[in-house]
């Protein structure tokens, strides 16, 4: 049996798709598009029920590509059930998606989500006059504690019911749509909620930013400082393994010890940086803080051509600017979109906090502050990019809607659940690419002569290193660089495999390559991400443009480090 | 009365995180302006929202002072203890809040 959930974006689906399947879900895209796709299998009284979460739409008018995801799933997949999840607190608004789904003639449950805060809000819904307008059963449901869920599953199994057809045009739908919340929503007295206090202060015109900018510090410092020591630990075990293995001697211990493990182990060390940034974010994700903090930086963005909807990918290329280039698709303007996508990939992705935290811990003495001015600095010249793109490639005005959805307490199983899958990502390119990128940077280190300098990694590095010698980077840093073309993670992995000891650098050669890691071209994936998101031309661009502004900027800090030396 | 007390506890540890870590302090800066701002404008949301900050910046200079002090275990050096500590005391206050609008 194959479920789909569809609804507004923000009405709980995830929460709910956890809830029905116990968090059994995979994170895939759907076929020929990049869009996220969350399946997940459940087995309800020793039936299997296949849970399909669509992308959370405002209509089936497919204006944006998840609108038309939407709607070719529906189309063409032809789910045996649809779950239109509602939130209560808005439903009018609601209603409009639910009266466009029964057109399909599909059998379907409506499951009015957030219930808890409606009623806070003085809203209470009819919910057996509705099902008797609608024609479906309706059923009351709090997705984030479990509540409803049990009587949802049996809806599920008794397979839900074919819903009447309302309305015919979109005048028609949205009076139809006005008329029933009317004769559904029962007012009462509403008293101030958390949500609503909670909001005059996170929104406050002179606190807002303040608060935000804290919270992102707080971020930083969960993230640096407080796995510092699991880092430390890891370290020390993946390099004292990696000397036992490679003591045994011959070239198969020799590529085991020196080659996969200490590889391997160079980014495996820094997965708990990945692991409690993507808890923080992820946090900040359930919590519905994220929208409040486009809500505040609307204003500035503006400033540079963008508008709120291109913040959300913004804020998620902080995890990895894979997803963040997807995520561009639920901007219904081109040239914003076209816009966002070149831009994403100056957002400090997880994998060069490594790159980061390596140089940090060897050389500077407050790495935090170091390493949160690197991500202020990445967003700084992704803002002055989309300007000049707006002023010169892509120019025209845009409209949005940001919606606002209530806050809610992240529950720990949503939020490591959230994180697992995210991390995932990450322990996945460890075990295949990064293994891979192991054998063959040993491999060019160790042959034809052990001696790095006269080995293929030395040849290499050496032909191209007097195109960065103004920055006096010497060929094992510049190899490194090459070799992170493939994955930014490499970086650090090739540096540990030439065994290259960064605490020699000086402070400003290092800060200039660190920025440069920052901003020179994105990694394959997000490449070939640039170019199903945008073609081909604009793949390129994004490669030949982000390497020019990269070593422009390592230039310059190079330059000033001798100057003030 | 209770945000005119935290009020000064930030502001006063604000001023003297300003020798640790700026960032630290900006965040306690920005903690007592809340709750100044609570004192001022008399709004239950102010006190809400600077008893939320505190307590987790409280909680995360427990956690970084403590892995700072694991971390001397494996070569690392001890961090000094930030003065943000200080926000794990408006935790009781925050779950009084919490209990009294729940209800």
């Amino acid at each position: 049996m194959k479920v789909a959930l569809v609804g507004n974006p923000n009405v709980g689906k995830t929460a709910l798709i956890n809830a029905l399947t116990g968090g059994n879900f995979t994170v895939g895209n759907f076929p020929g598009v990049t869009v996220e796709k969350k399946e997940g299998k459940a087995r309800i009284d020793g039936k299997e029920v296949i849970f399909v979460d669509l992308p959370g739409i405002y209509s089936l008018q497919p204006k944006s590509i998840d609108e038309k995801v939407a709607r070719d799933f529906l189309v063409k997949e032809k789910p045996d059930l649809i779950v239109n999840v509602l939130n209560a607190s808005n439903l009018e608004r609601n209603l409009y998606l639910t009266l466009e789904l029964t057109d399909f003639g599909v059998p379907m449950i409506v499951v009015l989500n957030m219930v808890d805060i409606a009623r806070n809000r003085g809203i209470r819904i009819k919910s057996e006059k509705l099902s008797e307008i609608l024609g479906v059963p309706v059923i009351e449901t709090v997705a984030s504690k479990g509540v409803g869920i049990d009587r949802l599953k049996e809806e599920i199994l008794k397979g839900g019911k074919v819903p009447k057809k309302l309305g015919n045009t979109f005048e028609e739908k949205v009076k139809i749509a006005e008329e029933i919340a009317n004769k559904v929503i029962e007012k009462l007295e509403s008293k101030v909620t958390i949500c609503e206090l909670l909001d005059e202060v996170f929104m406050d015109k002179h606190l807002g930013i303040p608060i935000f900018l804290s919270l992102m510090w707080m971020v930083f410092v969960f993230t640096y400082n407080v796995a510092q020591p699991i880092v430390d630990l890891l370290d020390f075990t993946f390099s004292v393994l990696a000397d036992r293995v490679s003591s045994y001697g011959g070239v198969v211990f020799d590529l085991l010890g020196n080659g996969v493990i200490s590889g391997v182990g160079s980014v495996l060390v820094f997965l708990p940086n990945i692991a409690f940034l993507f808890i923080a974010l992820s946090i900040l994700e359930l919590s519905g803080y994220m929208p409040r903090a486009v809500y505040l930086m609307d204003s500035i963005m503006s400033k540079f051509g963008l508008n709120g909807r291109a913040i959300i990918p913004l804020i998620m290329g902080f995890g990895c600017n894979v997803p963040a280039v997807m995520a561009t698709r639920s901007i219904e303007d081109d040239k914003i979109r076209l816009t966002t996508v070149l831009i994403t990939p100056f957002i400090s992705c997880s994998a060069r906090l490594p790159i980061y935290v390596l140089f940090v811990s060897a050389l500077f003495r407050n790495g935090s502050a170091v390493i949160m001015g690197l991500y202020i600095f990445g967003l700084a010249v992704a803002l002055i990019s989309a300007l000049i793109f707006r002023k010169t490639l892509f120019r025209g005005e845009a409209e949005y809607i940001l919606e606002l959805p209530p806050y809610i307490l992240p529950n720990v199983k949503d939020v490591l659940l959230l994180t697992w899958n995210r991390v995932k990502h990450f322990l996945e390119k460890a075990g295949t690419v990064i293994v891979a990128m192991a054998v063959i940077i040993w491999f060019i280190t160790s042959y034809p002569s052990k001696n790095i300098e006269e080995s293929f990694a030395g040849t290499i590095g050496k032909a191209v290193q007097p195109l960065f010698a103004p920055m006096g980077w010497d060929y094992g840093l510049v190899l490194a660089l090459i070799m992170g073309f493939v994955a930014k993670e490499v970086v650090v992995e090739t540096i540990g495999l030439m065994n290259i000891d960064v605490s020699h650098l000086d402070t400003f050669k290092a800060l200039a390559f660190m920025v440069f890691t920052l901003l020179y071209v994105p990694c394959l994936a997000t490449i070939s991400a640039i170019r199903g998101e945008a073609g081909f031309k604009w793949a390129v661009f994004s490669v030949v443009y982000s390497f020019t502004v990269a070593y422009i900027f390592a230039f310059l800090i190079t330059e000033v480090g001798y100057w003030l030396a | 009365m209770v945000g005119l007390i935290y009020f000064v506890i930030f502001l006063v540890s604000a001023i003297f995180e300003l020798r640790n870590s700026y960032a630290n302090s900006f965040v306690l800066f920005t903690v007592s302006a809340v709750f100044l701002k609570g004192v001022v404008t008399k709004k239950k949301g102010y006190y809400l929202a600077g008893s939320i900050l505190g307590s987790v910046f409280g909680v995360l200079m427990i956690l970084s002072a403590v892995a700072s002090y694991a971390d001397t275990f494996l070569g690392g050096e001890f961090a000094n203890v930030s003065y943000g500590v200080v926000g794990i005391s408006t935790l009781p206050y925050l779950l009084i809040m919490r209990k009294r609008l729940s209800a």
